[in-house]
């Protein structure tokens, strides 16, 4: 039970401007208890958002955004009523429970829901917020460090921008069982992108670095690391060629070439999928998807990651959960409202963009686990194929299975050896197909950098994914060229 | 019944409030913007609404300058006490910003003080309950359209929703105004299915006015029959042809266009085009006209951002580029004025005076090649102009769609692919801004089966 005037420094947040206390969201979850619903619930959100733009040297811009506000929903099997606003006041949240009972058309309530449980704290980020994340001047004068030395490490590079975004998103969460949850998620990330030149030729590259954490952990190795990545990037891709054109044997690289599981895999385990029997491994459960050795997770509890949450957004902590375990399809994600009507138990994976949109089973950090393989064995095992290790972003469709993505870094294998670069490809396949395909699993498992994001009908959030270095003996590569 | 709270009248006072609070802490220009809007949407599959929603949002946006040096700092709350902890943010940024007179606002002389309001207000005053209805009637339609035998079709959202919303804008040169708009959609998705597997289309219509939208009935059985038509999808043998894009995929491929014309891209040189102006950029029989007046366009409007009017205008000209889209900083930075385009364009209408005819008559004149009806998913380089994209679509012979594709990817070069218009159809569609046809383009690498 919350009590009392002193409230811990995220309610505090959410309750103190807006004159809140607890009894208020117990009134408001009693007015969305009309009988024969099956869920409910109010999200708080109040959120800071700070950026800071550096384009050749020159400091280019900055903003700041405040965003607050609370969505209310009820479920009664699959139907859901929503409605949410940015006023969250005593008396804007009765007007808002009547905007939803008036949606959901039910009758009936409580007086009250008390708030009995509150769901335990975790220790996967610290509750770092805005105000403490370092000022202006100090990320102005980062980002001109990193300018000087993207400059330095290569003359060709001619135009260097460097982005910094920092975030705290505040948020409460309370259901008509009478738990509660709150978190305080900071995130942290840092985008280059460079333009090198030379004879008239102009290529591009980027890197980034991300995750829930202040701004040291961005400074010393893995700002060198980001800045070297974004220079060999734009350097490599001067000599890039027009990419070819046909089915092939593909090498990828470690880290963010993950996303291949994340689009060809995820996407169509996430549970509101498999209810409405739309997703490609519909009915699949229990069933060889892919080769041995393939085992995927989504796993939201690994620290300090940008897609790890200490509670989901319906207050269920993060956890890993085993998708593919040796080549066999094992596991789905899950919000609230599937599980409930898939007789699941929620995996803590209820995640919305903001108080003002749904929340849906989503992604949090979904990944390949290592195997055994020598990644210098697996690129010289192929005769003829691509090695990718940079992509731009990807999609798919759960229906099909069918995805693609596209290179920002690749190069020609020729006889076991990596060779010439070539200029962005768009790799496509269909997820079982290409899982079937994979020949080779390498020792080498990285987490993506931190700057992936993810959009599924058109909420936008932060993931992580990745693997280790792997072999697919067959996908369809197309360029520009026959 | 109102979805708004608010009206022009009152948000105009918010944003003037505003100017006068960054006035009060030291500001020496500031440009307000404050925007509300209100939605209702019901989405309904399966016989049963899914979800039903009430949409509610605000946010102020100071774009503040002490001297010529800037910061921005957005709210949605709209409190005194957020506005100046706003204000004390974005003026704190501007302290850090090195001078940019060329980001300055503009001068009153040139902003739209009084330019007409173009008619963009058309409030549905529709319940929930009637949007529901339609809903329903559009999942009805969905699962009892007419396919071939073997085929089952099933619906996987239809869509209903209709919101208000107005945009008022102050600054400290005394510029102030609003504008109400109002935006209406439907949108059926639907899936089909056979012993080949499943496929997936969808048809939507957007409007200003909520009695131009297409019947929900259309709109389900387009989604059928496009899904339908994808089933048995397979790959094509590489090669180098044409390809037909459809009005929709057309309208992608011209915003790139539009990308490669803006005043950052042309000022940065981040453009596949540069300095494009008085060059031929596209095929000699198109034309591409731009007007922000019209009445009930999905881009029309009195001002930008900036509170610059655009003009109506030819961007194109027999293939050759006549215009920018310049926001006022990148027209000062390329020595020109500003085209009122600081949010993108206005309308634009594609126009051809090569021979027409419809879907048919192209297909016929490609003879053999792919038409274009999704982009899976791909990417564009700014810079060289290389584009690719995974695709579905259709695939024609003698003329005629014979067999569903997928699992195939197109490439070019922008800059090529402009010019290589053969023609363009006459079954123009409405995206967003953009008016077009189908286009047939010459010369594209297809990526399929080996």
């Amino acid at each position: 039970m919350i009590r009392g005037s002193k409230f811990d420094p995220v309610t505090d947040r959410i309750f103190t401007p807006s004159e809140l206390d607890p009894t208020d969201l117990s009134r408001t979850l009693g007015a969305l208890a009309m009988g024969g619903i099956d869920l409910a619930d109010l999200f708080f959100e109040s959120k800071r958002s700070r950026t800071f733009r550096l384009e050749n040297g020159r400091v280019a811009g900055g903003s700041f955004q405040i965003d607050q506000g609370v969505g209310a929903r009820v479920a009664r099997g699959g139907q859901v009523a929503f409605a949410h606003s940015a006023d969250m006041r005593p008396e804007a949240l009765a007007t808002l429970a009547e905007a939803v009972r008036a949606l959901d058309g039910g009758a009936g309530g409580a007086a009250r829901i008390p708030l009995t449980t509150r769901v335990a704290g975790h220790v996967l980020y610290p509750p770092i917020d805005l105000d403490t994340a370092g000022d202006a001047a100090t990320w102005f004068a980062l980002l001109g460090t990193i300018d000087a030395a993207a400059r330095a490490a290569d003359p060709r590079v001619t135009r260097v921008s460097a982005f910094v975004r920092v975030v705290d998103q505040a948020i409460l969460v309370a259901d008509l069982d009478g738990r509660f949850a709150t978190d305080l998620r900071p995130t942290v990330q840092l985008f280059l992108d460079l333009v090198a030149e030379t004879g008239g030729r102009r290529a591009r590259g980027q890197a980034g670095l991300g995750g829930r954490h202040g701004a040291a952990e961005l400074l010393g190795d893995p700002l060198d690391t980001a800045i070297a990545r974004a220079v060999t990037m734009a350097v490599t891709n001067l000599d890039a060629r027009p990419a070819p054109t046909g089915t092939m044997s593909v090498v990828l690289g470690p880290g963010y070439p993950g996303v291949l599981f994340h689009e060809a895999v995820g996407h169509g385990l996430e549970a509101d999928h498999h209810r409405k029997q739309l997703s490609a491994f519909d009915g699949k459960m229990g069933e060889r998807i892919a080769a041995p050795g393939v085992t995927v997770v989504d796993d939201g509890s690994v620290p300090g990651r940008i897609g790890s949450l200490g509670v989901d957004d319906e207050g269920v902590p993060g956890a890993r959960t085993t998708l593919i375990a040796d080549g066999f399809l094992t596991g789905l994600m899950q919000d609230r409202l599937n599980a409930g009507l898939m007789n699941a138990r929620p995996t803590g994976n209820g995640r919305r963009q903001s108080y003002a949109h749904l929340p849906m089973p989503r992604m949090t950090n979904t990944f390949l686990l290592a195997g055994q393989d020598d990644p210098a064995d697996i690129v010289a095992s192929v005769k003829d194929g691509l090695y990718a290790t940079a992509f731009g972003g990807g999609q798919v469709d759960i229906v099909t299975g069918r995805f693609n993505f596209t290179t920002t870094q690749a190069w020609r294998i020729e006889n076991g050896r990596i060779t010439a670069p070539v200029e962005g490809a768009t790799l496509i396949g269909v997820g079982h197909e290409a899982l079937r395909h994979i020949s080779r699993i390498g020792n080498d498992l990285a987490l993506d950098e931190g700057v992936a994001s993810c959009s599924k009908q058109g909420q936008n959030l932060d993931v992580g994914v990745g693997q280790p270095t792997i072999r697919i003996d067959q996908m369809l590569v197309g360029g520009a060229t026959a | 019944m109102s979805l708004l709270t608010t009206d022009a009248v009152q948000m105009r006072a918010v944003a003037a409030a505003a100017v006068d609070t960054a006035r009060r802490l030291g500001a020496d220009h500031a440009v307000v913007a404050a925007r509300a809007a209100a939605a209702v949407k019901v989405t309904a599959r399966a016989g049963a609404t899914e979800t039903a929603l009430r949409d509610a949002r605000q946010t102020l946006t100071l774009r503040l300058y002490r001297g010529a040096r800037m910061g921005v700092a957005t709210t949605a709350a709209l409190d005194p006490a957020a506005v100046r902890r706003a204000a004390e943010e974005a003026l704190a940024l501007a302290a850090l910003m090195p001078e940019d007179p060329d980001a300055l606002p503009p001068p009153l002389a040139e902003m739209a003080v009084d330019a007409p309001l173009p008619r963009l207000f058309a409030p549905a005053r529709r319940d929930p309950a009637q949007l529901r209805e339609l809903a329903l009637a559009g999942d009805a339609a969905i699962r009892g359209a007419a396919v071939p035998a073997g085929v089952a079709i099933e619906t996987v959202s239809m869509s209903v929703s209709s919101s208000e919303s107005v945009v008022a804008m102050a600054t400290s040169a005394g510029f102030c105004r609003a504008q109400d708009f109002s935006n209406q959609s439907a949108a059926a998705v639907a899936l089909a299915r056979d012993a080949s597997g499943a496929a997936n289309d969808f048809a939507d219509s957007h409007d200003r006015r909520f009695d131009h939208l297409l019947p929900v009935e259309a709109l389900a059985a387009g989604a059928a029959e496009r899904a339908a038509q994808q089933l048995g999808a397979r790959a094509v043998a590489s090669h180098r042809g044409p390809v037909l894009l459809e009005p929709r995929i057309a309208a992608v491929l011209l915003r790139e266009l539009v990308g490669a014309l803006s005043g950052s891209a042309q000022d940065q040189g981040r453009t596949f085009l540069p300095r494009a102006l008085g060059s031929t950029v596209a095929a000699d029989h198109l034309a591409l006209e731009e007007d922000p007046q019209e009445p009930f366009g999905l881009a029309s409007g009195a001002f930008d951002s900036e509170g610059v009017a655009g003009q109506r205008r030819a961007v194109l000209h027999d293939g050759m580029a006549l215009g920018y889209f310049l926001g006022t900083r990148s027209a000062r930075r390329l020595g020109m004025a500003s085209t009122g385009n600081a949010d993108g364009p206005w309308n634009l209408r594609l126009t051809s005076s090569a021979p027409s005819g419809d879907v048919a008559t192209l297909c016929r004149q490609m003879g053999q090649g792919l038409v274009i009806r999704r982009l899976m998913g791909g990417a564009t380089d700014p810079v060289t102009g290389n584009w690719t994209q995974a695709v579905s679509g259709l695939w024609v012979e003698g003329g005629v769609p014979v067999h569903a594709v997928a699992d195939v990817t197109v490439g070019g070069n922008l800059r090529d692919m402009f010019r290589a218009i053969l023609a363009m159809g006459q079954d123009v569609e409405r995206h967003g801004a953009i008016r077009t046809g189908s286009l047939l383009i010459d010369g594209m690498q297809i990526g399929g089966a080996a």
